[in-house]
């Protein structure tokens, strides 16, 4: 069985919705229930959704390079992008801000740390890397 | 996603149907608002019966329109929560921030 594929897509928030549908489909074909594929499905795709509008600034045409991983443990995305750094202060305010105050946005990070089992965010030379890992049920260990 | 509006008694129901996502939460967001603003004492009450994903932006959009519906004295109103719809509204611990009705009669109603 496959355990990693690569896509690669254009900064374009119409084509979150196909990133969307092979997120889906991955982690149900390793064998996580239809919870937990809606609900690491919408962490991923808040995630691109953050590269488009936070590290691309809303320019379409830009790459997103998104690798579906999966073994024992669990299913693993990394999102990369060639855009501007995280902005960590902004990212630590979004994820520690109460989500249900009410002001529009800001809750994506928040989605994505309640969801995930493991989050980390990397600045490296010319690109950024997000990673979201969930565990199987079993071996959680949170 | 496709979104219409129609009026009934002293409300306009705004019908939402597919995928609200950071593509079109902005139209969303235009619709929601200008409800809102023609309803002013009044009640904008949103269907979302037909809304199989919604994601940080859609909730965005939907606390604009409940923030200004405040500020115009009309009611906010939500029906038709799908499962993945409550979801992402108990996760943003915004479920009993909004008014929610299962159907559109209870929340025309209320």
């Amino acid at each position: 069985m496959a355990t990693r594929i690569k896509l690669e897509i254009p900064s374009e928030a119409q084509l979150l919705r196909v990133a969307r549908g092979v997120v889906e489909q991955w982690c149900a074909r390793a064998g996580f229930g239809e919870d937990d594929c809606r609900q690491v499905t919408l962490a991923v795709d808040e995630a691109m959704a953050n590269v488009i509008r936070h590290a691309y600034a809303n320019q379409p045409g830009q790459p997103i390079e998104l690798v579906c991983l999966a073994n024992d443990r669990g299913v693993e995305f990394v999102i990369e992008d060639r855009g501007r750094p995280v902005d960590r202060e902004r990212l630590a305010a979004a994820t520690e801000r109460r989500p249900d105050e009410l002001r529009p946005g800001g809750r994506g990070a928040y989605f994505i740390e309640q969801i995930m089992d493991q989050v980390e965010y990397e600045t490296l030379p010319g690109r950024n890397r997000a990673r979201l890992v969930k565990y199987r049920p079993a071996k959680k260990d949170r | 996603m496709q979104i219409a509006t129609r009026q009934s008694k002293d409300a306009v129901i705004v019908d939402v149907t597919g995928d609200i996502d950071l593509y079109n939460s902005p139209e969303i967001r235009k619709v929601l608002l200008e409800a809102v603003r023609s309803m002013s004492g009044k009640r904008v009450v949103v269907n979302l019966q037909s809304v199989r994903y919604i994601d940080s932006s859609g909730v965005a959009s939907l606390v604009e329109g409940l923030k200004k519906a405040r500020e115009a004295n009309a009611r906010f109103i939500l029906f038709g929560l799908s499962h993945a719809a409550r979801e992402v509204l108990e996760l943003s611990r915004l479920i009993k921030v909004f008014e929610v009705y299962a159907t559109e009669e209870e929340a025309l109603k209320a």
